[in-house]
């Protein structure tokens, strides 16, 4: 005698055909079990520097960023964390998802880091108390 | 051990997932040649902030997932939607049980 009371939906989604079936995604799932999807993200510290900046860009270009643009944004937006975090490195990696010419999907990692170019010729006129 | 920010963009045929390579103990920069992205098949990439050694275990988890559903048919590979409410789930039960996992996860792909 274990009855399971629980009346269970079950829900489908139509299966999609061609390149539709591969649509760009980016999804987050934060510490506590909490998710979501966005066109553009920053997390971490970066969130308050360059979330502002990404979801900008990718609202005035209305998603179609071209990949070196694209590049371009993400590099500026490593380039204020570098600036401004002091938990981050001038090296970073590059993972990029897209369609081959086949039409199918490929993800590609980068396996070598490159370095970002910064500026540091403000830091003699800095004056101050450092921690 | 933790790392610091990802950042993802969408752009007309894909996704770009970016994060600098330092893992730091507290406040000291300990390792800084760290790739924290990690392809899981050709649909999927995923990337971390947060702790290492929890992202590791989260690699395992999901990595073995891939493997025993390719034993049903080898060219089955996890979306990022199957992977993100997988991880969802996951993070939710953990957090539940009071020993949550200290990473926010980047699923991306297509």
């Amino acid at each position: 005698m274990c009855g399971v009371f629980t009346s269970p939906i079950v829900g489908m989604e139509p299966i999609k055909e061609g390149a539709s079936q591969y649509e760009p995604f980016i999804g987050v799932v934060l510490q506590r079990g909490t998710a979501f999807n966005v066109k553009s993200l920053a997390t971490g510290i970066g969130s308050y520097f360059a979330n502002q900046m990404l979801e900008s860009e990718v609202r005035k270009s209305n998603g179609q960023l071209e990949k070196d643009q694209a590049l371009e944004i993400v590099k500026k937006a490593l380039q204020i964390s570098y600036y401004r975090d002091c938990h981050a490195a001038c090296h970073y990696n590059i993972a990029v998802s897209e369609l081959d010419e086949g039409g199918s999907p490929r993800a590609i990692v980068s396996p070598k880091s490159e370095s970002l170019a910064t500026n540091w010729d403000i830091s003699e006129r800095v004056s101050g108390q450092f921690y | 051990m933790t790392a610091s920010s990802v950042y993802a963009i969408c752009y007309m045929d894909g996704v770009m997932l970016a994060c600098d390579s330092g893992a730091f103990q507290g406040g000291t920069s300990r390792y800084k040649g760290v790739n924290r992205l990690y392809r899981l098949n050709s649909r999927c990439v995923l990337a971390f902030s947060g702790d290492w050694a929890d992202f590791q275990f989260i690699q395992n988890l999901v990595e073995r997932r891939q493997i025993k559903l390719q034993h049903a048919d080898p060219d089955l590979e996890m979306t990022p939607k199957m992977v993100q409410s997988y991880l969802c789930m996951f993070f939710y039960s953990r957090r539940s049980k009071l020993d949550p996992l200290w990473d926010t996860i980047v699923v991306a792909g297509r």
